[in-house]
């Protein structure tokens, strides 16, 4: 009992303790920038004691517009750089680096000072402080070490100099840097690139620095306008009624689908890389909205993507299906033999001690895999980063980092201009390279970025078609509604031949401010064997044939890419359920229809879902009348089932929908004829003669998809959808009317004495009546007839030769599945 | 043998867990160096100076010295509050790992002119050489009317949450011993 209630009381004990480990964090947690210090890099050069010290931002926020405003060693201020220090924004975790010189006289080597930097930066609207301290023993270096602090100290002063010259603009201030290094001992030459904004200077020891003198404002500049052009609302203009003959040469038959023009394929993998080096500095809210609509799309993305030089490293054989950055980027070199223009890509990786270390084999390699580049993170803030080369991404990207029909999308300045980039871009596997010829910039960038991806996508979550085709000043968030519609995903080609000049984006040209400055995003199209068209499968339109299979067959025309069924992955859904799909065609699908399917229609290939089309079907009653002389009449009910396509659909990208035409139309297979026959005709030719026609029979007749060529018990309907508002019956076939329901006639000759006889010859025309209308309302309800229709029907008793009148009238129709005004088309 | 009560069955059961818990919890960046403030709230007149006295352990795994250890303040009024380092700023002396040390003064806060009553909020870390971070504290510094303050770092000293637990549990543990030495004597 007793050694019962002590392990109770150990228990307790245990859980009192478990719970003050368990809540020590939770009490103390802390939100928002923290920052600490890492091992500095220090001695005394040149009679000045250097340190190189390297901030971390630990915390869990971004600290904005931070500022060092003061350091002190000891009782000593630092003598350089010039106070305050901005270091613009600073994500957590990160590091930054201070290059800090002091005066080295008074100080004792061997003893230690404190080294205090306090400053401010900003968490929204709010400025805060941050005090640093660390202990630093004074130190002689040797002359490694010096080399290293050389460096750095080069490399602070180039920052501190492009701070200083930023201001003169472009090229001004890239010849004022050119001169400063060329003036510097530490750099063994130095040359303004091809590009007369950028400056590469080769440090003694070979390292190379690349300095950017690069504009982040790229604002719109086509202004508001109409496009040149007359616009085009319907591509297909209802025509007349072919003769039927022809109406059955163009039914759909499986194996027969028209060779469509295809958009190329979706990425074979379904992750996605979107980078973001300076998230505050250029459109913040890019990402996420990309992020968002690829997700919805089927797409996932890469975990712990990052844009520092090993999170790139790491991307080796990571099979990427989509991948963007957005970042700066500089072709340096003059285009010679021995100077040939290379690409560089600013990684996150701020140049640090700590980076130096683990890089500086990639730097020191020939040719250099990474190179230190300058360029702002801030307006008039500059930073020395890390640079990846092509020699980088031959070296890192194996073929496999980027998937088969992969697109990579380098929203970086004169990302398209390296040849050897985007060679060993493609050599890692990439299909589709977009990429700008020149410099680029937000919100220039950001914009047309969206608007690729939009429509790759058929997003429809950004800027919207108009009509007529007004180029908006800024393109609004959202999709077009009726009667232009939202658009369904078209391929990359159809991006950039039509969406960038609709929408003013993608190309960027303006003489008078920039002296011809002309930069616009180019797609290097996939390699042979490769082929990356678009992000989504895009319906355009469907149509039916109800003359094939138990059920008929729908055929759906659009983008889908090759048959990925191989990977169980494709399918396409009809009112919510799994169709038997026939045949798969890059730019057809055949499916064999369900008896009565209809509804919403979508293919899915690898979990990305396309734009949804409607199959619209209309299970309607048609009340025939006939009366012939007499009493003779016929007495019927066409059960109708009818179902189509019938929405206005987009051939073209940016073009408004036009109208489904000449699609051939019959009905459903469940649709039923029920007549019946009745009444007597009698006649009296002479006093003598008496002849009494009697007309009787019911029952119920089906459809056939052939031309009826003898009776029987079956019946024809054959018409035309001429566009989304109008279907035209050419006719109704039911020939055999004369057999089913017979004449019967009795002739008395003298009165009294009659002999009865049973036709076999035809009273009523050819069984067949039409054509006529049918009018659809915007709902796609058929619409009754204002008055009932009326058709000579023309009788042809043994005596009683006549013409009779035939009727036809419904009521109004509602369909299931009615075209959605919001739909993508 | 009889069973065990149920009501036994579950303090195995959850005294299993929590013990499992206390072995193999790791608390963030506690473990290895830490500081223990006299008072987390002071008091100190517009002008004046309030200094946080307060001891250090050392949990590095390796022997330090006072200045290897760095405080880092952030998150204050930098137009009001200036935060100093004393640790280490006058004497050098050894903190063995594994030990803690006696109560120094390790930092102080000048303020600015301000208004009495107002309350400046600060975030404090404690580094050591060798990267170790301790527990972020958020400490108070009172405004307080009368003659200039400094130096004393006055006020009453305000348990730390994690002090308060610590001690909750020892009073619980006392009150219910006592209750049951008076059960079985």
């Amino acid at each position: 009992m007793l050694g019962r209630s002590l392990s109770k009381w150990m228990l307790s004990i245990l859980f009192l303790g478990a719970l003050w480990v368990l809540a020590g964090p939770i009490l103390s947690a802390q939100t928002g920038p923290a920052f600490s210090t890492s091992t500095p890099l220090s001695g005394i050069v040149n009679d000045k004691f250097i340190v190189i010290l390297p901030i971390e931002n630990t915390g869990t926020g971004e600290a904005d517009n931070v500022s060092v405003t003061s350091a002190t060693f000891g009782t000593l201020t630092a003598v350089e750089p010039l106070l305050p220090i901005p270091l613009g924004p600073w994500p957590a975790p990160s590091p930054k680096q201070l290059v800090l010189q002091f005066s080295g006289s008074g100080l004792v080597s061997g003893r230690r000072y404190l080294l205090t930097i306090r400053g401010t930066y900003n968490t929204g609207t709010t400025q805060s402080g941050f005090s640093l301290n660390r202990f630093i023993q004074v130190t002689t270096v040797d002359s490694s070490t010096e080399a290293s602090i050389q460096r750095w100290i080069a490399l602070d002063a180039i920052r501190q100099e492009a701070e200083s010259v930023n201001g003169l603009g472009k090229p001004d201030a890239a010849n004022a840097m050119l001169a400063f290094l060329q003036s510097r001992p530490e750099f063994s030459s130095a040359e303004i690139s091809n590009d007369p904004n950028t400056v590469l200077a080769i440090m003694s020891d070979g390292l190379q620095v690349v300095v950017s003198f690069d504009s982040f404002s790229l604002p719109d500049l086509i202004p508001a306008g109409t496009v040149s052009g007359s616009p085009s609302i319907a591509f297909d203009s209802p025509k007349t009624v072919p003769h039927k003959s022809s109406l059955q040469a163009t039914s759909i038959t499986t194996g027969s689908v028209p060779a469509q023009k295809t958009d190329g394929e979706f990425p074979a993998s379904p992750t996605f890389r979107l980078l973001n080096v300076f998230p505050n500095f250029s459109d913040g809210i890019l990402l996420p909205a990309l992020t968002s609509w690829l997700s919805a799309e089927g797409y996932t993305p890469v975990s712990g993507a990052s844009a520092s030089v090993d999170g790139l490293k790491a991307m080796n054989g990571s099979n990427d299906g989509i991948f963007l950055i957005r970042t700066h980027g500089k072709i340096v070199g003059q285009g010679t033999a021995n100077d040939p223009r290379v690409f560089a890509l600013w990684t996150s990786d701020v140049a640090t001690t700590g980076t130096f270390s683990s890089f500086q084999s990639d730097a020191y390699a020939t040719p250099p895999l990474l190179k230190f580049f300058t360029a702002e993170i801030a307006p008039n803030i500059f930073e020395t980063h890390w640079a990846i080369t092509p020699a980088f991404v031959t070296t890192y990207w194996k073929p496999g980092t980027f998937s088969k029909n992969s697109l990579v999308y380098m929203d970086v300045c004169k990302s398209d201009f390296d040849a050897n980039w985007k060679k060993a871009i493609t050599t890692a596997g990439a299909s589709l390279y977009a990429g700008w010829t020149d410099d680029t910039g937000d919100p220039f960038a950001a914009k047309t970025a969206r608007l690729v991806f939009d429509r790759l996508l058929g997003a429809n979550r950004y800027c919207p078609e108009t009509s007529p085709k007004i180029i908006p000043s800024r393109c609004a968030v959202g999709q077009a509604g009726s009667a232009i519609f939202a658009q369904r995903p078209f391929s990359y080609a159809a991006v950039s031949s039509t969406e960038f000049a609709a929408h003013g984006l993608g190309t960027y040209a303006n003489v008078s401010g920039n002296n011809g400055f002309t930069t616009a995003l180019a797609f290097t199209p996939p390699a042979p064997g490769l082929s990356f068209g678009l992000l989504a499968p895009s319906i355009m339109n469907m149509q039916v044939d109800e003359s094939i299979g138990n059920g008929g067959q729908l055929t759906i025309f659009g983008s889908f890419g090759t048959d990925p069924r191989n990977t169980g992955t494709g399918s396409v859904q009809i009112g919510g359920d799994d169709a038997n799909i026939s045949s798969w065609d890059p730019g057809a699908i055949v499916v064999n229809l369900d008896p009565g399917a209809s509804g919403d229609v979508q293919v899915n290939v690898r979990g990305h879902q396309s734009n949804i089309a409607q199959l619209t079907m209309w299970q309607g009653q048609f009340n025939f009348q006939l009366s012939g002389p007499q009493a003779i009449h016929e007495t019927t009910t066409y059960n109708l089932n009818i179902r189509q396509d019938i929405r206005k659909y987009r051939k073209v990208i940016h073009d408004p929908p036009g109208e489904p035409s000449n699609l051939f139309l019959t009905v459903m297979r469940s649709s039923t004829v029920n007549y019946s026959c009745g009444g007597s005709d009698v006649q009296t030719p002479s006093p003598q003669i008496t002849d009494t026609d009697t007309w009787t029979g019911s029952g119920t007749w089906t459809p056939v998809y052939t031309k009826l060529s003898s009776p029987g018990p079956y019946f024809d309907v054959e018409g035309m959808l001429q566009d989304s508002r109008h279907i035209q019956i050419v006719d109704i076939s039911a020939l055999d009317v004369i057999a089913a329901c017979p004449i019967t006639i009795v002739l008395e000759n003298p009165p009294g004495a009659p002999v009865t006889l049973t036709s076999s010859g035809s009273i009523y025309g050819a069984g067949i009546f039409g054509p006529f209308g049918l009018n659809l309302a915007d709902s796609g309800t058929i619409l009754p007839p204002p008055s009932p229709l009326q058709f000579s029907a023309p009788f042809a008793l043994p005596i009683d030769a006549t013409i009779g009148l035939a009727t036809l009238q419904w009521d109004s129709i509602t369909p299931t599945s009615p075209p959605d005004p919001n739909s993508a088309r | 043998m009889n069973a065990p009560p149920r009501w036994s069955k579950v303090w195995y059961s959850l005294g299993g867990v929590l013990g499992f818990i206390l072995l193999t919890a790791t608390p963030a960046r506690a473990d290895g160096i830490a500081f223990q403030l006299v008072a987390s709230t002071l008091t100190a007149t517009s002008n004046g100076t309030a200094t946080f006295t307060g001891t250090i352990t050392n949990g590095s795994g390796a022997d330090l010295n006072a200045t290897d250890f760095f405080f880092n303040f952030f998150n204050y009024d930098p137009t009001s509050i200036t935060p100093n380092q004393l640790l280490g700023t006058s004497t050098d002396f050894s903190v063995g790992n594994g030990t803690t040390t006696s109560i120094l003064d390790l930092f102080n806060v000048q303020l600015g002119t301000a208004l009495s009553g107002s309350t400046f909020p600060i975030a404090v870390q404690l580094q050591d050489a060798n990267g170790d971070l301790s527990a972020i504290e958020t400490l108070d510094i009172v405004v307080s009317g009368g003659s200039t303050g400094g130096g004393g770092g006055g006020g009453t000293p305000i348990p730390e949450p994690a002090s308060l637990l610590l001690l909750g549990s020892g009073l619980a543990l006392v009150a219910a011993w006592r209750k049951r030495f008076q059960h079985t004597h």
